[in-house]
């Protein structure tokens, strides 16, 4: 049985891309940095898309309302990780939800982030959650550094 | 198989950098233009055909997360890619699905947002991995793909070939690009438009790989289109002359610009062109397309194409494309008007672009060009789309009449 070989051809070629996020995430990330949540809502299903959005794509209106959100809400589903990106061991495992904001009505779509200050085994869906911002926001994703359970 | 119509033909507008938008939103803007031409809204539609060439933003199959933003939201979808060609295909599809009676409506949406990703990226991830070995072999390549943005390397080989075969010169490549940027000036949506572009301008411009000049290439542009097919009974109910689709072809030859080695030793034979032609014309019933076509919308980055393909197209003779292009024929107001919208030389969002030259020659036939509108009657269109390793082609003739008799 013969070895095979492969020759390498060695490239160095950089290849950057510089993706546009559009104006109504522009908007989303510049509020992060006044660590505010923002979130656009459609006249006609009143569902709250967060991030915002250009249109519903449900019922075809251009999203044109702006709203608020609190940065509290409830725990609507999650996940433990015990691995890294790369597949390795992690340590201490990391919790990770999605949680659906207050303020925004009945219609809220969650938004994704790392869950601290509770241990895996006591997460519960519907838990009460408060967003915990960065000390100096740049108005980026990296702004609204994770979510704890509300302190009663 | 039904008789299919164009109803509706949405374009978002075309720049270098459409930074004002992410691809979500560009694709919404040709969609909802569409709609808005047609009359038409997402519950008309019962079906999607999606392609870009995603290499080119590093983002694989948007269409899986962008349904919100096209109206198709719970609705069969398909993608598709092939090459330069996708758009085409894409609108062929839309075609193929409404004719066989699986749908009634189908919406066929296409674009590329090429300032967002990487041009380096998109060529290297077709010619990977069995090129990039080979490319230390063909420095040509290598060195043309690093210049002119992309293809301009390959391009000029099949320039080359044709300018010596048919006489075309310099001056030729010039009247080229400024007749089809001078159209561009009448369409709103166009890239490139220019006016009072001169032959002098275009000759000023330095060469990038012979007999090819900056001013001889396509610029990059982001941009997105869509198209509405429907059933030709529904057509007439929506627009007062819908375009009717009446053959469609498409095919591949073996690569010529290949570093894998070459099979065909001329670049501009284009075989694929000449087969798919014939397969659309057999099928719209045409016997000669000279005489039968009135208007055509074709496929050209590159200053040499448009002359070469209207031969290949059969709109005339072999070698006989510069002189037709001197005498003013293939102007708006010529008797076989060609690229009245601009032509891909002055506007080329690659997912899209072989999809709108089907859309614009339907709005010749529809009259809806508004400003290049061309003065004639037009009746039937062919549509022409290149792409692939030089040698993909997809052809599709439309029609102011049905192929078929209605019952």
């Amino acid at each position: 049985m013969s070895e095979k070989k492969f020759f390498r051809v060695p490239s160095l070629v950089t290849m950057p891309c510089a993706w546009s996020v559009g104006p109504f995430l522009d908007r989303f990330y510049a509020e992060l940095g006044q660590k505010k949540i923002v979130g656009t809502r459609c006249p006609k299903c009143r569902t709250v898309f967060v991030p915002p959005r250009s249109v519903c794509g449900a019922c075809w209106k251009p999203l044109t309302k702006w709203v608020e959100l609190k940065d509290q809400g409830e725990l609507v589903n999650y996940t433990v990780a015990h691995v890294d990106m790369r597949g390795a061991a992690l340590q201490t495992p990391r919790i990770l939800g999605m949680v659906k904001l207050k303020g925004g009505g009945a219609k809220v779509t969650a938004i994704y982030g790392e869950i601290k200050g509770v241990a895996p085994d006591r997460v519960k869906v519907g838990m009460k959650l408060a967003a915990v911002w960065a000390d100096e926001p740049k108005g980026e994703l990296t702004d609204l550094s994770y979510f704890q359970p509300v302190s009663k | 198989m039904r008789n299919v119509a164009i109803v509706g033909f949405g374009l978002s507008k075309h720049k270098a950098k459409r930074r004002d938008v992410n691809i979500a939103e560009l694709l919404y803007e040709a969609v909802q233009d569409a709609f808005e031409k047609s009359g038409l809204t997402p519950e008309d539609v019962d079906a999607y055909v999606f392609g870009n060439m995603h290499t080119f933003e590093g983002v694989n199959q948007p269409e899986l997360w962008a349904a919100p933003w096209i109206g198709a939201l719970h609705k069969p979808m398909l993608r598709i890619t092939t090459g330069g060609t996708t758009g085409g295909t894409v609108a062929q599809a839309g075609y193929y699905n409404v004719a066989c009676g699986m749908f009634d409506t189908v919406m066929a949406v296409a674009f590329e947002k090429q300032s967002d990703g990487n041009t380096q990226l998109g060529l290297a991830a077709i010619v990977i991995p069995e090129g990039l070995a080979m490319m230390r072999f063909s420095p040509s390549l290598s060195l043309g793909a690093a210049a002119g943005g992309g293809s301009t390397g390959g391009a000029s080989f099949q320039a080359q070939s044709y300018c010596h075969k048919s006489g075309a010169t310099q001056e030729h490549l010039a009247l080229h690009v400024v007749k089809n940027r001078r159209n561009a000036a009448k369409n709103p949506y166009a890239h490139l438009r220019m006016p009072n572009l001169t032959v002098e301008d275009v000759m000023n411009t330095p060469m990038i790989s012979y007999p090819l000049r900056y001013g001889h290439t396509c610029p990059s542009s982001d941009g997105s289109a869509a198209i509405i097919f429907t059933t030709a009974k529904k057509a007439r109910k929506i627009c007062e002359r819908p375009a009717f689709v009446l053959g469609v072809g498409s095919g591949a030859t073996d690569p010529t610009i290949n570093p894998l080695g070459a099979a065909t030793t001329d670049p501009s034979e284009q075989l694929a062109c000449k087969l798919a032609a014939k397969w659309a014309y057999e099928k719209a019933g045409i016997t000669n397309p000279r005489k039968e076509i009135d208007y055509a919308e074709i496929y050209e980055p590159f200053a040499h194409q448009e002359m070469m393909w209207s031969e290949r197209l059969g709109l005339f003779d072999e070698n006989q494309g510069p002189e037709a292009l001197k005498s003013g024929r293939t102007q708006i107001d010529g008797d076989l008007p060609i690229n009245a919208s601009g032509g891909v030389i002055s506007t080329n969002a690659i997912g899209a672009t072989a999809m709108i030259r089907v859309g614009e020659a339907a709005l010749q036939i529809m009259g809806k060009a508004g400003e290049h509108q061309v003065p004639k009657k037009v009746n039937r269109t062919v549509s022409h789309g290149w792409g692939g390793l030089f040698q993909y082609v997809c052809v599709t003739v439309l029609g102011s009449e049905p192929r078929h008799r209605e019952k």
